[in-house]
């Protein structure tokens, strides 16, 4: 049973959540665990209740939602009601599923004009100091005004990808995160790590692959990277913005050759590498096409394995559906590993974006931005374009790690539900785009008006001093305009 | 001798199932990844059958290969 959040207003009442149409049924199973009498809303005329008839007697069911408020107030109708949940849960009660959680207090949220307008003045004004002065909290989110030039600077100039996905904003919306703190691994080629736009970063690297260093000779491994934890500014300042988690640590698994392949031993191998280093995040922009239902135990074994340490792994859904839809390849069809789907810029699925097949297993979880997709490449070249759900799956992972930064609780299958609940949906089936399209945590800038202090009774304001007049010369009677004649000669001047 | 992946119940102590798969001829263990439970091993067709019913072990898969996508 889910720990309730109790942080809010509570009456004392209960909700009990059952089934609409069965008033008859929960009101009974509710008498016989707690002696609560019970009235159902179809006893009432157009089962019009009023708050009175609530808060008579022992509580109502509503019966055409399926909820009643119960006003339990001994300990031992509660944990009565408790165990009703719990055996619900259970599914000891699978016809009459019963859940309870206390009731709400809750409040319009309302605005008060005319001490509003009022104010208006000293409202401006303190709206125009939060401005000059940033070091503020905005909401729960605590705003570092050591980035907020830089941030600013690279909203403007950043690729469709993290602009899509919120990781970069303009204002009035604030981007607060950085992956900080967040250890990303990405299982790939391996990766430049003579790139300058990486100089000064935390880099952890380790080859599974025999006879191969970490350093990447074939340009994937630091396309992917680059996207998931590359910089916030490019050391071209012409080029856009395309790292996500630009402070997080990178850890770098080397698990397929320089000629792009892997072996399940180096793949998993690296996963075991980042779960025993406390990885945050696992991304596996890798993968193999499958043609029947079913995945890996020992994909599905390590992933668990993963989330229950607080890894979550992200993977490619596979690239395979040009010509026809096909289904999410392996390893990403693996329950406990979250399958991205590719996107354009768009929002359209990328046409060769494979899809969910077999449902319930091989699912897309989430899409990200994966056509034409910028982003680092070994130098010399710098910089360069790839399309796949490779270059989805990083987009996913940067911002995987910029939720894990939000708060300590989005951890491992809590991360996989924060980010799938924060997708935006996208006019497409969820069987091709999943949740939709993954979205960075960020903050709307809020006006937090100061309390209004009204102005003060007339009889309390200052005189007012009425400085006299300045004397304006009298100019005089006014002169009639005589007519001048067309016949008469101008008079000469003297 | 093809590799496998072999996967271990969590609960199971990895080093007695590498020790018993060692013990088996035919059997080299490769790598054992204690963070996710699973050996990897070269076996021949007569430790695969050997390998295959040990206690402990979910399941047995021919190693693949993957590929960028």
């Amino acid at each position: 049973m889910e720990t309730l959040d109790l942080s809010g207003e509570y009456t004392g009442r209960y909700l009990v959540v059952g089934k609409p149409g069965t008033a008859t049924e929960t009101v009974k199973e509710i008498r016989e665990a707690t002696g609560l009498s019970l009235k159902s809303s179809t006893d009432f005329e157009n089962e019009e209740i009023s708050l009175a008839d609530i808060e008579d007697g022992d509580g109502i069911f509503f019966d055409k939602i399926g909820v009643a408020v119960v006003n339990a107030t001994s300990a031992e109708q509660i944990q009565s009601l408790n165990e009703i949940a719990v055996a619900a849960q259970n599914g000891d009660s699978e016809e009459n599923q019963v859940v309870i959680e206390p009731e709400r207090v809750c409040h319009a949220i309302d605005e008060n004009w005319g001490d509003y307008l009022k104010g208006y003045k000293d409202a401006v004004n303190h709206l125009a100091d939060k401005y000059k002065n940033t070091d503020e909290q905005e909401g729960d989110e605590i705003y570092n005004p050591e980035q907020k030039e830089d941030v600013g600077a690279a909203a403007i100039n950043a690729t469709y990808g993290l602009i899509k996905t919120r990781v970069s904003v303009t204002f009035p919306y604030r981007q607060n995160y950085s992956g900080s703190g967040i250890k990303v691994a990405v299982l790939d080629t391996g990766m430049d790590l003579n790139h300058p736009d990486f100089a000064g970063r935390t880099i952890i690297h380790r080859s599974f692959v025999p006879g191969q260093a970490v350093q990447d000779l074939h340009s994937h491994g630091t396309h992917c990277i680059g996207t998931a934890c590359g910089p916030l500014k490019p050391t071209d300042p012409s080029k856009p913005r395309y790292g996500i988690a630009y402070k997080s640590v990178i850890y770098v698994g080397k698990v397929l050759n320089n000629s792009g392949s892997g072996a399940d031993g180096w793949i998993l191998a690296g996963i075991n590498w980042a779960v025993a280093n406390k990885c945050h995040v696992i991304s596996m922009s890798l993968g193999a096409p499958v043609s029947a239902p079913g995945y890996s135990a020992a994909y599905e074994a390590a992933a668990k394995a993963a989330l229950n340490a607080g890894c979550l792994i992200v993977a490619a859904a596979g690239n395979d559906s040009r010509y026809g839809l096909r289904p999410v390849g392996h390893p990403a069809n693996c329950p406990s590993i979250m399958a991205v789907g590719a996107v354009g810029e768009n929002l359209k699925r990328a046409d060769f974006s494979n899809v969910t097949f077999y449902p319930p297993y091989g699912k897309v979880d989430i899409s990200g931005p994966g056509v034409n997709t910028f982003s680092s490449v070994p130098m010399p070249t710098k910089y360069g374009y790839k399309s796949g759900t490779s270059m989805a799956t990083p987009h996913v992972a940067g911002i995987a790690a910029l939720h894990a930064q939000k708060s300590a609780a989005y951890r491992g299958a809590a991360l996989w539900a924060r980010l799938t609940s924060t997708a935006m949906a996208l006019s497409e089936s969820s069987a091709h785009i999943g949740a939709g399209l993954t979205q960075a945590p960020y903050s709307r800038i809020l006006i937090d008006f100061p309390p209004v202090i009204p102005f003060p009774p007339i009889f309390e304001r200052p005189p007012v001093i009425v400085k006299p007049p300045i004397p304006i010369p009298d100019p005089g009677p006014i002169q009639p305009i005589k007519k001048i004649s067309k016949s008469k000669k101008p008079a000469k001047l003297q | 001798m093809p590799n496998y992946i072999i996967t271990v119940q969590k609960e199971k102590n990895m080093e007695a199932i590498v020790a018993s798969i060692k013990k088996i001829e035919g059997a080299v263990v490769q790598q054992a990844l204690d963070a996710i439970h699973i050996i990897i091993a070269s076996l021949t067709p007569e430790a695969l059958e050997k390998v295959t019913p040990l206690s402990g072990i979910i399941s047995v898969e021919p190693e693949g290969r993957k590929s960028i996508l």
